[in-house]
């Protein structure tokens, strides 16, 4: 196994340091914190670190000369100078001394990791990989699947194996799954991974604007020259094409695109020349693709020229373990909003609603979820209160008897008929008469429930 | 109860004429706009409010398109970002489709296109089914 990638982190905020360090070893790195340059110093004359990450401003001593005394005593580490102080000036020193790189306070989670994977590549390797994430890097950034569920285990396995073919790929799933962040995967692990990844989102745009991103358009303009629009389909040549919610789109543009996917070549909109385009296609959708195949709104043949490799992202509800890992994940992440009272964990009674909700919106609703409560929480916990209330509405259904229990039909029918013959003080025609049921039927649910007058 | 005001920001550099129409139009359809002349202030003002659409000007002075462009989006990864050029060249349009943007517009193909896709973006129906219905 690799070495951990060794990080010194340096800055005399306490709750930001505590912050940063958790972030960064969530992410599996091997963290050394301190408040004191000094310290810092004196650690890296003895460790080796691949790249510590300072502020500017310190008690005793300046970012600057930190960095100055790191380059001395470490000259193959790698610096970043984080600062609430921005400026283009101070960046330029900061270069000018010695640092890799530059991170403005107030930063998000995702601006850290990504400035320290972007260290992390160009020292020649990507960083670690928790055993419940699947870590590739697009785009410069480092992106993250997570899920330990064996759900998601299978998935991570698939994209490893469909990757390195050209063959297109279906990816169907709910909203909120991660359809994107798989083609993402898929790209980042294939052969056209240094290519563009181009994606379009089908649904957004109206039909005439829709097939002039997707292949181009020559049109003249008012002074009479020619301007062209290469469109998205040609630009993604060498590399791939990910069709967003493909499900959206018209049958006459999916005869266009079925046209393109087979002959490998477009036709800009108002030119006469052929483009040959060489590009993965990678679609999406959360429709039932088959049944809009069965009722006609669907192109059969596109159909089964996508669905070459079908994957299907399994919705959050049907692996709820990996709830609490995500949880945690969305906590750190959003904690970096509010350094100065960050939240450690949720309540019990808000953990039991997270595993009792179905989560329709997946894996995006509990990301939201989470977001919203960091910004009302006021304490250090997240709490039902600070929950939206479709959840908190889990917890009142059972209050005071097992967060988000929910009554068998036989129990509601139990309580209602019982209602009923207290409010009529137990007359059973009447009861009857109210419940819409024969007499010899409420008898006998009478005994078949025990009933008896209070 | 008041209607929840849409916003647009448009960062007006170089084209000046442009960012003047498109915030008649957009006023015109009561979306409440601000232009601004360079995509650094462009990043300050979405850091500070949010906005349902952005119209970009390709060349826009202060970063590259596709910084300019990952920074919005990491302030605002809602908003729907519209860039437009009135010089387009492929490497130009590689690079900035590469950032997933919303709709990447040639100002030579006129101030329609542009509308319409800003009236999708900000989900003005009526206005985008009149535009097509003078097209």
């Amino acid at each position: 196994m690799a070495p951990k990638t060794k990080i010194l982190l340096i800055d005399d905020e306490d709750l930001l340091r505590e912050g940063c360090k958790r972030l960064l070893e969530m992410a599996g790195y091997d963290v050394s914190s301190s408040a004191f340059p000094e310290e810092g110093l004196r650690w890296a004359r003895s460790e080796a670190f691949d790249i510590a990450i300072v502020d500017f401003r310190m008690p005793g001593m300046t970012g600057i000369e930190l960095i100055e005394k790191l380059r001395r005593v470490a000259p193959s580490i790698d610096i970043v100078m984080m600062t609430g102080y921005a400026s283009i000036e101070m960046a330029v020193e900061a270069m000018k001394t010695g640092a890799q790189d530059y991170i403005a306070k107030p930063f998000e989670a995702d601006q850290m990791l990504e400035t320290v994977s972007r260290l992390l590549k160009k020292r020649g390797h990507l960083g670690p990989q928790a055993d419940h994430n699947f870590t590739f890097e697009h785009g410069g950034q480092i992106v993250r699947l997570i899920g330990a569920s064996p759900g998601m285990q299978e998935l991570f396995a698939m994209i490893l194996k469909v990757a390195p073919s050209d063959s297109t790929v279906l990816i169907q799933g709910e909203s909120g799954t991660g359809k994107e962040l798989v083609a993402k995967a898929i790209h980042s692990h294939s052969k056209r991974k240094n290519r563009a990844f181009i994606a379009m989102d089908c649904g957004s745009l109206v039909e005439s604007l829709f097939e002039s991103e997707l292949f181009g358009h020559v049109k003249g303009s008012f002074t009479g020259a020619t301007a062209t629009k290469h469109g998205a389909f040609e630009l993604a040549h060498g590399g791939t094409f990910f069709f967003d919610e493909i499900g959206n789109i018209s049958l006459s543009v999916q005869a266009k695109i079925l046209r393109a996917i087979q002959e490998k070549q477009i036709r800009r909109i108002g030119a006469t020349q052929i483009i040959p385009v060489d590009a993965r296609v990678i679609a999406a959708t959360n429709l039932d693709l088959s049944a809009a195949v069965e009722n006609g709104r669907f192109r059969e043949d596109l159909y089964y020229r996508l669905s070459v490799i079908p994957i299907h992202l399994p919705p959050l509800r049907e692996r709820r373990q990996d709830i609490p890992i995500l949880t945690d994940f969305f906590i750190t992440k959003h904690n970096q909003r509010r350094p100065h009272k960050p939240i450690e964990n949720l309540s019990a009674e808000a953990a039991a609603i997270f595993n009792a909700h179905d989560w329709p919106g997946n894996v995006r609703e509990l990301e939201n979820v989470i977001e919203r409560a960091t910004v009302i929480e006021e304490g250090h916990q997240i709490t039902v209160s600070s929950l939206p209330p479709n959840l908190q509405h889990l917890h009142n259904l059972e209050e005071g008897s097992g967060v988000a229990k929910i009554e068998s039909l036989a129990g509601l029918e139990k309580k209602h008929i019982h209602q009923v013959l207290k409010k009529v003080n137990w007359n059973i025609s009447q009861s009857a008469k109210a419940l819409g049921i024969d007499r010899k039927t409420l008898y006998d649910k009478i005994k078949k429930y025990g009933l008896q007058p209070d | 109860m008041s209607m929840p005001t849409m916003n647009c920001l448009i960062v007006a550099n170089p084209q000046k004429s442009v960012a003047q129409e498109l915030d008649l139009f957009l006023r015109t359809h009561a979306i409440a706009t601000k232009v601004v002349e360079d995509a650094v202030a462009a990043v300050q003002c979405v850091q500070e409010q949010h906005f349902d659409a952005i119209v970009l000007d390709a060349r826009a002075h202060g970063l590259k398109i596709e910084q300019t462009i990952r920074l919005l989006k990491g302030c605002d990864p809602h908003a729907r970002i519209i860039v437009r050029t009135d010089d387009n060249s492929r490497h130009l349009e590689g690079r900035v489709r590469k950032e997933q943007i919303f709709y990447y517009h040639l100002d030579s193909f006129g101030m329609h296109d542009l509308q319409l896709a800003l009236s999708t973006a900000l989900g003005m129906q009526d206005s985008a089914t009149s535009i097509i219905n003078h097209m």
